[in-house]
């Protein structure tokens, strides 16, 4: 805290005139360094969140259970454990993909001749792919000891509007080439294409063989919650433990087109009035730079989205709380009376105020009358701007009532200045290192109060790192063996507060001299 | 020294100041909730309850009420209800009845739930949940508090003194790491690090409850060996928020002793008593800490208060049956009584220590002029 004193040999003052001559200073201080580093990041990191997240990201957040999110695995680990020696399987995708094979087929036996992996899977059986068929190949390397959480295959399709895309029925069949030879039918599905769906690893079609083969002695309903150990392991001598089998894998997708004349269908391709595209997803155990939740949200994107709201929200609660304590308190201390009094009671009364607990309380109100998003988030924010500003008014008060006195205000008021020019050319610029080294310590507050009260419940709609951190907590058990989803929005929180009190302490040095080192 | 008229003066007004803003505090509180329909919508969900379980009663078998007769008192009961809790009045006026029985603590917990997260069950007055809820915030927060002083005030000035060192270096980037870390989050990796991963503490410290109640009832019967044993079960469920509340709150007590001592350190009198040849550790006990001793006094006393309260948010991730989760439980249910009670009880511990330390003041510095 700043004292009392004449001012009028601050350093501050004299640097305030060029913003640089104030980096400068603050450059010459380690933790005025780090700050501005740290700061310099986050800002970098806002830009870079604004310009690649959309601007609807915070609905599609909170809708955890629909696409994108449904397409990731859940659970993941940051893809770069990998490189640590971790042992977590790579999640693949592979997108925009172009067909092998793709001829019309109507004898039965040609499917062996474009897909003879079918047949190693299937034999001939009656149903087998007919009319115009397409055969798409990608290869998966399982190169840790670790299984794969699914395989995940989504359609986009695109037709022009003469196309009636409710005749046309697609069927999909999705075989695992094992690096041991052994060809499995992994899903299965149909639907005509103006009701495409993904199709996942489908427990159903196990096949009878495939249990055969290992001589398991496990029931369909045990395989069920087993199956990607199954298929993506082998069993160790006797028992029912199994291990991952490594090596190279090869996703085969055989999407059969029925419904009208295949040669249609093959025409409508050709000429482009319909379009397919597949994608193949190989969902592993690493996902994204900062892995991903238990619904499969990509935590780097809800970590990103914290950083402009946090900067944002940080420094705009910051700068009302320390304008409004700044002009009551130099109001108060300046005119005196009645005024002064009137404040000061004010003051008494707010900063004795439990804030949290009103936080919480009006929170709660919000989430009961289901205001989400930028409005709920206004309300907390006000909530704190209103209950903060009574300690900075007391310090600009006793500030303002020191400045007062001095002779060149005497002075000042002699020669008949006005009240406003005295306010504003002589106290309040007096004020102002004070105020920034205030100003720059609150930025965190906010932030931290809105961390806080996510923890605790209290559901204000937008992705925040607090509002990531409250779903581990929320989802206790499971996000508690997940580091990834707890330390990274901690340590974000942690940094962006650590920068400001560090550019804080500095600023405080260059204010107070008598904290400078000798 | 015998207080004279003119200090009295002062001290009354004080009192009167300080009576005032407690009064001002729990009306804000009552029309936040008010004003906000927080209350309304909680009455409301009660009133349907008691409805319900009141027409299921009535419609037993071999019930006398014809259906019409049924319906009838049915409704009447519910008038009743709206009337006994209010919801016919504004309000203002149902809120504000409230106030003066908060004054004399005379409230009773109105939700299962928030009597459920202490361990107990209602009926229950919000005085005796409070009495529960205390000690263990004490033995989490209040002890971590006492801790942090009893390092921070005699190591204060010591790091005052070495300014510019590597210890005075490390204490300040400690504190802003502990200042820039919220304490909840510090916990959260605490029960991540130490209950899941290493295995080493508990995952969930509910079971803290069984294991106070039975420690104060050996020690109530006097079996020592046996609170000696339990002693072990409390520790074990304790250790952990204890350490990281005092891991988090050290930081700043020493950054704010140092700061109090610097001031001192470099006056004129320390560097004469040096120079005339006094050993440093004199120098520091003489002439340093007792300067600083009303300082620090104010923080500590000040810092005690405080922590009564609870830390909210801490207790909820460690999910420590405390103050501070009996605070949130309320809110969260709608408990209004309870609320405004634990506003009541925390704002006015605190008041009354500041309170205690403006008498001080007055007493041990007849210049003050509040």
């Amino acid at each position: 805290m700043s004292s009392r004193r004449s001012v009028k040999e601050n350093p501050l003052v004299v640097f305030l005139k060029s913003a640089g001559g104030l980096l400068r200073e603050i450059m010459k201080y380690n933790m005025g360094r780090v700050g501005l580093v740290i700061l310099a990041f986050m800002i970098i990191m806002s830009i870079y969140s604004i310009a690649t997240l959309p601007g609807d990201f915070p609905s599609k957040w909170r809708h955890a259970t629909e696409p994108p999110w449904i397409y990731n695995p859940k659970m993941a680990k940051p893809e770069w454990v990998r490189s640590l020696g971790i042992d977590a399987s790579k999640t693949s995708i592979y997108s925009n993909l172009r067909p092998q094979e793709s001829r019309i087929i109507l004898v039965l036996e040609d499917i062996g001749r474009i897909a003879p992996e079918y047949v190693k899977a299937l034999g001939m059986k009656k149903l087998s792919p007919f009319g115009y068929v397409e055969v798409y190949r990608v290869n998966y390397n399982l190169d840790v000891n670790d299984y794969v959480q699914d395989v995940l295959i989504i359609f986009e399709v695109k037709a022009s509007e003469n196309v009636n895309l409710s005749r046309i029925k697609m069927n999909v069949l999705t075989l695992l080439t094992r690096p041991d030879g052994l060809v499995l039918e992994i899903s299965e599905g149909a639907f005509t294409l103006d009701k495409v769906r993904p199709v996942k690893i489908d427990h159903g079609v196990f096949s009878l063989q495939y249990i055969d083969y290992f001589k398991l002695n496990v029931t369909l309903e045990e395989m069920k919650s087993v199956y990607y150990i199954a298929v993506f392991g082998e069993p160790r001598a006797g028992g029912r433990e199994f291990t991952p089998l490594l090596g190279e894998y090869q996703v085969t997708l055989i999407l059969s087109y029925i419904g009208i004349d295949p040669r249609e269908i093959a025409r409508m391709f050709g000429e482009g009035s319909l379009k397919v595209n597949v994608e193949i997803r190989v969902l592993g155990n690493s996902c994204g730079l900062l892995g991903t939740d238990n619904l499969g949200r990509d935590l780097f994107l809800g970590v990103l989205f914290g950083f402009p709201v946090a900067l944002t929200i940080g420094f705009l609660v910051a700068l009302a709380t320390v304008m409004i304590g700044l002009v009551l308190g130099v109001v108060s201390g300046y005119f005196g009376g009645r005024v002064d009094e009137v404040i000061q009671r004010l003051v008494d009364v707010i900063v004795n105020v439990p804030l949290l607990p009103l936080l919480i309380l009006v929170g709660v109100s919000i989430q009961t009358r289901g205001w989400a998003g930028w409005p709920a988030m206004a309300i907390l924010m006000l909530i704190i701007v209103i209950f903060s500003w009574g300690g900075v008014a007391i310090v600009t008060r006793s500030m303002a009532l020191s400045i007062k006195s001095e002779q060149y205000v005497e002075a000042a008021k002699a020669i008949g200045a006005s009240t406003s020019r005295i306010v504003f050319r002589h106290i309040i610029p007096q004020l102002i290192p004070y105020t920034m080294a205030v100003l720059v310590f609150s930025v965190p507050g906010a932030i931290i109060a809105e961390a806080g009260l996510s923890v605790l419940g209290i559901d204000h709609g937008l992705p925040t790192w607090g509002r990531v951190l409250a779903d581990a907590q929320a989802n206790r058990g499971i996000a508690y063996n997940m580091w990834w989803w707890i330390l990274p929005p901690g340590l974000l929180l942690g940094l962006f507060s650590f920068a400001f009190v560090a550019l804080g302490f500095t600023l405080e040095t260059i204010v107070e001299p008598r904290l400078r080192r000798r | 020294m015998p207080l004279d008229r003119r200090s009295l003066r002062v001290i009354a007004f004080r009192g009167l100041t300080l009576t005032i803003i407690l009064f001002i505090i729990l009306l804000l509180t009552a029309v936040i909730m008010g004003a906000t329909g927080y209350d309304t919508i909680i009455l409301n969900a009660i009133i349907h309850e008691e409805v319900r379980a009141y027409r299921e009663e009535l419609s037993r078998p071999g019930s006398p009420h014809t259906p019409e007769e049924r319906e009838k008192m049915v409704k009447e009961y519910r008038e009743q209800l709206i009337s006994i809790y209010g919801l016919d009045k504004p309000w203002y006026l149902r809120t504000m009845s409230l106030i003066p029985k908060t004054l004399i603590l005379d409230l009773h917990v109105t939700h299962d739930e928030v009597a459920g997260v202490l361990g107990l069950r209602r009926p229950l007055k919000a005085g005796d949940a409070i009495a529960v809820a205390l000690p263990r915030t004490i033995l989490m927060i209040t002890l971590a508090y006492v801790l942090s002083a009893i390092i921070a005030i005699p190591l204060g000035p010591y790091i005052a003194y070495k300014r510019g060192s590597i210890l005075d270096k490390s204490v300040i980037t400690y504190a802003a790491i502990t200042n820039a870390f919220p304490v909840w989050w510090i916990a959260m990796l605490s029960v991540f690090l130490f209950g899941f991963y290493l295995g080493i503490a508990p995952s969930s410290y509910r079971p803290i409850i069984a294991h106070i109640s039975r420690f104060s009832d050996s020690l109530l019967s006097l079996d020592i060996p046996g609170a000696l044993t339990v002693l072990r079960d409390v520790l074990y469920f304790s250790y952990i928020p204890i350490l990281v509340v005092t891991f988090a709150v050290l930081g700043g007590w020493l950054y704010s002793a140092r700061a109090v001592a610097i001031r001192v350190v470099s006056e004129d009198y320390v560097m004469a008593a040096r120079a005339k040849g006094l050993s440093e550790g004199t120098v520091v006990r003489k002439y340093i800490i007792r300067v600083i001793a009303g300082p620090i006094l104010t923080f500590v006393i000040l810092g005690l208060a405080g922590s009564i309260g609870g830390f909210i948010i801490t207790e909820t991730v460690f999910d420590w049956p405390g103050m501070g989760l009996l605070y949130y439980v309320s809110i969260a249910a709608g408990d209004s009584p309870m609320v405004l009670a634990l506003v009541y009880v925390t704002t006015l511990v605190y008041l009354v220590a500041r309170f205690i330390l403006e008498i001080l003041y007055v007493i041990l510095d007849p210049r003050v002029k509040l």
